[in-house]
């Protein structure tokens, strides 16, 4: 189902089988979108840590304390606030969602705190090559340095002291909730409706402004074949993300997805097959697929040893240029449209991860409801993979991002080796 | 068949907390056991869409001959990448396709007493799911050009853990505490252990551990039970391609008798942007009596956002990153707090934490404290039972390591009916008078000596 208010959209899926529900604001403002670097990541946890009508510990009891579970992140360009609770607990989970939303504390103690549990936990990612590699370049390599869809969602550790009471008040009350989405999942019986219409009422009474877009960004200007080599000879491994960006116009969510699955989201696919299975180079072998405003990007992450990064640069490239030269086989493309539609299923037993896949969704142009992405998955035609292939894959938007213990000049080497064999 | 018990139906009265939820099916759990002893347990859910199959083995490090010999450290977490590489009728691609094609979630892991293996898959898929694992576990093939590819991706798993800081802390203090006994080594094993495992002693250890005796499946979720009872039996009553031996003693024997959980103190200077404090400490005795109280201990010190943890430490931004976590290993218990704070604020980070500790072992427990976490671990569990991947796995664990079998429903009862009385003894028995190991990893003082002491 999916319905509209005058404000607010809503994804709200039954799924009689489950015994809780899970409720939940979506809004379009993520990382992409702060004026300060990592603003969003301290505000969401600030938002949940006192209200004018519940202190901390009272929300604290009043979530955790009946077996609910609280779950709020922030990804690029949009951020989700969720509540999975037993059905009694609803009505109450919804009125403190939309507390946090429009009447939090934000006090200066808490701010301290998000803080400084920010800043360490930003040193802890740089102390993890794997980490830093997800959380600080793979997005610099594929959009470059300054664009805003290369901000890490976590800042840096300068940009989060920069970051005031005021700047943090001044964005909820004025930026956050754009084009904001009510979700209702779960155990929705005939209250369904009484649910979203307690949301209406809830969110016609906020007191925020409320925005439909925001300001289209910059377009990305990255060269082509670009890499970005952090050496870090502390390390024991070399950590690697090869990209294709997906540009405007090209983006489509449904085809990410299907391409990210058949490349490395299980171990039928290219990544683990090629990398692990027969090449042995490393233990994690997957495809990261990113969806921002209207671009996309794939990126193929694995780990390796040291003396072999030059082997996972050229097995990296080769299954890049192997799709791109002879497309998907037929047996290939079920294998992973039956992969996408049983995940669908399984996606579905678990709120927390169904929910982010139909907000993503629904923000790309998608369907946004559990049947309606099923179906989506089911009419995706070979011929239509192909089609998009073709547009994509090119060299201007290849890059490569590397992290550890590696010679940079070894890894420029093999990269523009690996380049002049690209058309 | 032999049906041992239907565990739950008639209970699910005992839990006023688990109401209606778990009835109609979802909290009651059938026993029966194959022709050849392994016991099978079905949560049987009319309407789920899913369903997983869990197997698993009472295999792990703590039963490699590691102690004193260094000859085959790692082998059961090798051997659980093995069972994925196919039969002589199955290819390793043919495996990874079949579940590929299913959209199944399928994993495994190996910890000291067990290894598990488990597959979720929409429910029109698990009769191919549990096929596939039956053929797995009775077919399993070592082929030596899979064998040497896979031990590439084993050691570079384990090379990859030393790129963790906050793994390696807890793995280094593991070694610290249980120093000389069966419980020292890793479970991934050493560079050195896993360059020297051959096919031959593979084998050896499938046909000493992977025997009926040593072994249980659940299977929760959709599914039709009387297919799924027959079609195990066919699966599991097929003679195995690596013979496999009637194990009489199940259990290890026990670690070194001399030990005594150390209070020993480790540096490793490393200059790093973070120190690296962790400490753990081991409490010895009858463990079974603590299984349920030590949920709501847990509860109270680190999990949640009501815990002492949360409140004291992580909402006051003292550090990023701190975790307290508990194991156990037969009639051993062993906690662990690791956290990793700037140099700078680790002597005031540790401070805090035994603060807390101390906290958390002198606290009052009253009827108030003991209905909140109740109530709260009660809730957690009830939407933990929704997915069935969550319960098959609970199943096999409680059968393999602590020989129980209780359904969800017992499971919500056993926490219900917990007292004021046996959630202290059991905070007690956990906390006082512990020394701990501690390892710290950093460019700290060398004049510093933290304490290892809850006093």
């Amino acid at each position: 189902m999916q319905g509209e208010s005058l404000t607010m959209k809503f994804i709200i899926e039954p799924l009689p089988w489950m015994h809780s529900t899970t409720i939940g604001i979506a809004t379009r403002h993520g990382a992409c979108h702060d004026n300060i670097a990592g603003l969003s990541s301290v505000l969401i946890p600030a938002l949940s840590r006192g209200t004018r009508n519940h202190d901390e510990k009272n929300i604290n009891l009043l979530l955790d304390g009946r077996g609910s579970n609280y779950y709020a992140f922030t990804y690029n360009d949009y951020s989700v606030l969720l509540i999975q609770c037993l059905p009694e607990e609803v009505e109450r989970s919804i009125s403190l969602l939309f507390e946090f939303i429009d009447m939090p504390l934000l006090e200066s103690k808490v701010i301290a705190s998000e803080k400084s549990k920010m800043i360490q936990h930003i040193a802890s990612v740089l102390d993890h090559p794997f980490k830093r590699l997800l959380m600080y370049n793979l997005e610099r390599s594929i959009f470059g340095d300054s664009h805003p869809y290369a901000t890490p969602r976590i800042g840096f550790m300068d940009s989060i002291k920069d970051i005031s009471r005021e700047a943090l008040v001044s964005c909820i009350e004025s930026e956050f909730l754009v084009d904001p989405m009510g979700i209702i999942i779960g155990k929705v019986d005939a209250t369904w409706s009484r649910l979203k219409e307690l949301m209406e009422d809830k969110m016609d009474a906020i007191t925020s402004v409320i925005r439909d877009s925001h300001p289209p960004p910059p377009p990305v200007q990255v060269p082509a074949m670009n890499q970005l080599v952090n050496e870090d000879p502390a390390v024991e491994n070399a950590y690697l993300g090869m990209s294709v960006r997906i540009d405007p116009d090209h983006e489509s969510y449904i085809y990410t997805r299907f391409l990210a699955a058949m490349m490395g989201e299980s171990f039928g696919s290219r990544m683990f097959r090629r990398i692990r299975d027969e090449l042995g180079l490393s233990y994690i072998a997957s495809t990261v697929s990113i969806n921002i405003g209207d671009h996309g990007a794939l990126s193929n992450v694995m780990d390796v040893a040291s003396d072999r990064v030059d082997e996972a640069i050229v097995a990296l490239g080769d299954i890049f240029v192997d799709i791109a030269s002879n497309g998907v086989g037929e047996e290939e493309f079920y294998l992973t449209k039956n992969h996408l539609l049983g995940s669908m299923d399984i996606m579905a037993d678990s709120p927390f991860s169904l929910i982010p896949a139909l907000v993503l969704s629904m923000y790309h142009g998608g369907p946004g409801t559990f049947k309606g992405m099923k179906k989506a998955i089911e009419n995706v035609k070979r011929d239509g993979i192909h089609e998009w292939m073709e547009k994509i894959f090119k060299k201007q938007a290849l890059s490569l991002s590397v992290v550890g213990n590696v010679d940079p000049s070894l890894v420029d080497q093999t990269w523009m080796k690996f380049g002049k064999e690209v058309q | 068949m032999d049906e041992i018990r239907k565990r739950g139906a008639m209970n699910v009265n005992n839990s006023r907390l688990a109401g209606s939820r778990l009835a109609g099916g979802k909290g009651e759990v059938i026993v029966l056991k194959l022709g050849n002893g392994i016991p099978v347990f079905y949560n049987v859910v009319p309407d789920a869409r899913t369903a997983t199959i869990a197997l698993g083995c009472k295999a792990g490090a703590f039963f490699e001959e590691g102690f004193g010999q260094k000859s085959n450290d790692g082998i059961s977490h090798f051997l659980e990448h093995m069972f994925f590489k196919g039969t002589p009728e199955l290819s390793t691609r043919e495996v990874n396709e079949v579940f590929t094609r299913m959209g199944a979630v399928l994993n495994a892991y190996t910890s000291y007493d067990h290894t598990m293996y488990f597959s979720k898959v929409p429910r029109m898929h698990l009769s191919k799911a549990a096929t596939t694992w039956g053929d797995l576990m009775m077919g399993i093939k070592l082929d030596p050009l899979e064998f040497e590819s896979e031990r590439k991706v084993v050691m570079q798993e384990e090379k990859l853990g030393r790129d963790d800081p906050m793994s390696q802390a807890g793995r280094r203090v593991h070694h610290l505490l249980f120093k000389g006994t069966t419980l020292e080594h890793d479970i991934i094993g050493s560079p050195e252990s896993l360059g020297a495992i051959t096919i031959d002693m593979m084998e050896a250890y499938i046909a000493s551990r992977y025997n009926p005796t040593n072994t249980a499946i659940a299977i929760s979720g959709g599914f039709m039970l009387d297919e799924m009872k027959s079609l195990l039996e066919d699966l599991f009553s097929r003679e195995p391609a690596i013979p496999r031996k009637l194990s009489t003693s199940q259990d290890h024997g026990g670690i070194n008798p001399n030990w005594k959980p150390g209070s020993t103190i480790e540096r490793e200077p490393k200059i790093r942007p973070l120190c690296y404090l962790a400490a753990s400490w081991a409490v010895q005795g009858d463990i079974e009596a603590m299984y349920y109280p030590m949920k709501l201990v847990d509860r109270l010190i680190d999990n949640g956002k009501n815990s002492l943890f949360y409140t004291d430490i992580v909402s006051k931004g003292i550090c990023g990153n701190a975790s307290f976590y508990y194991d156990t290993f037969q009639d051993i218990m062993k906690g662990t707090i690791i956290f990793a704070a700037e140099p700078s604020r680790v002597e005031l980070v540790h401070e805090t934490i035994m603060g807390t500790m101390k906290k958390a072992k002198d606290m009052p427990i009253t009827g108030d404290l003991l209905e909140r976490l109740k109530r709260e671990t009660i809730g957690k569990r009830l939407l933990a039972f929704e997915n069935s991947l969550n319960i098959s796995t609970m199943l096999v664990r409680n059968k393999l390591c602590r020989d129980a079998m209780e359904s969800p429903v017992e499971c919500i009862a056993s926490l219900d009916n917990l007292d004021v009385e046996i959630l202290q003894s059991t905070r007690n028995a956990f906390l006082d008078g512990i020394e701990c190991a501690i390892h710290v990893t950093g460019n700290l003082p060398p004049e510093w000596e933290p304490s290892n002491v809850f006093e």
